[in-house]
């Protein structure tokens, strides 16, 4: 069961509607770990997770959640 | 290049190798398969140097990792199984039973051997005392 939910497709589109494509050449992964990712199938690293948030400016809190 | 003409590409060079490998299998000719593997390797190679987006990530090789082990765990159990049957078989039988038997028994340590130094050689990499 995956506990760490994300916000990305939110974000993505609170951000010009950026693309999956945009995301992943921008975050340094590819468009299936995107779709992946925001079928919350697959809990990236500690290092995707802060590319990720950085691409979005936010802090990596906003962008995932630990579910208790 | 994007990813996608990449992949048509790979598609159509591994089809290829695979008629050209084949046809001079079944033809005879024993030095074609070699240079024809190295040349469609090498065009491969150069092919993936031209995609601009990133093609392989983490994701990737953590599907590598889970295939990998399991590709370990049911290759290793199904070929001592395979080699503990034919050496049992071929015990008191004149056939060639034994002789799989044992060349599979040592695929199987094999195996086992590399997969032991891989973890080694990766516990120590990634730290802790494993």
């Amino acid at each position: 069961v995956v506990r760490i939910r994300n916000n990305i497709r939110r974000l993505r589109f609170d951000h010009g509607e950026m693309t999956q494509e945009e995301l992943a050449a921008r975050a340094g992964c590819t468009r299936q770990t995107i779709i992946a990712l925001e079928q919350v199938k697959y809990v990236p690293s500690i290092e995707l997770g802060f590319r990720i948030a950085r691409v979005f400016g936010v802090n990596v809190e906003e962008v995932f959640q630990y579910e208790e | 290049m994007s990813y996608k003409t990449y992949r048509m590409w790979k598609t159509v060079i591994v089809i290829i190798i695979a008629v050209s490998v084949s046809s001079s299998v079944v033809a005879g000719l024993a030095f074609v398969p070699v240079p024809v593997a190295a040349v469609g390797a090498a065009v491969m190679l150069l092919l993936r140097r031209r995609v601009k987006e990133v093609i392989i990530d983490e994701r990737t090789y953590r599907i590598a990792e889970r295939a990998g082990r399991l590709a370990f765990q049911v290759g290793a159990i199904a070929t001592a199984l395979i080699a503990a049957t034919l050496l049992a078989l071929g015990r008191d039988a004149d056939t060639a039973f034994d002789t799989v038997g044992i060349t599979l028994a040592f695929a199987a340590a094999g195996l086992l051997a590399i997969y032991y130094a891989g973890y080694l050689w990766y516990a120590r990499k990634l730290g802790g005392e494993d």
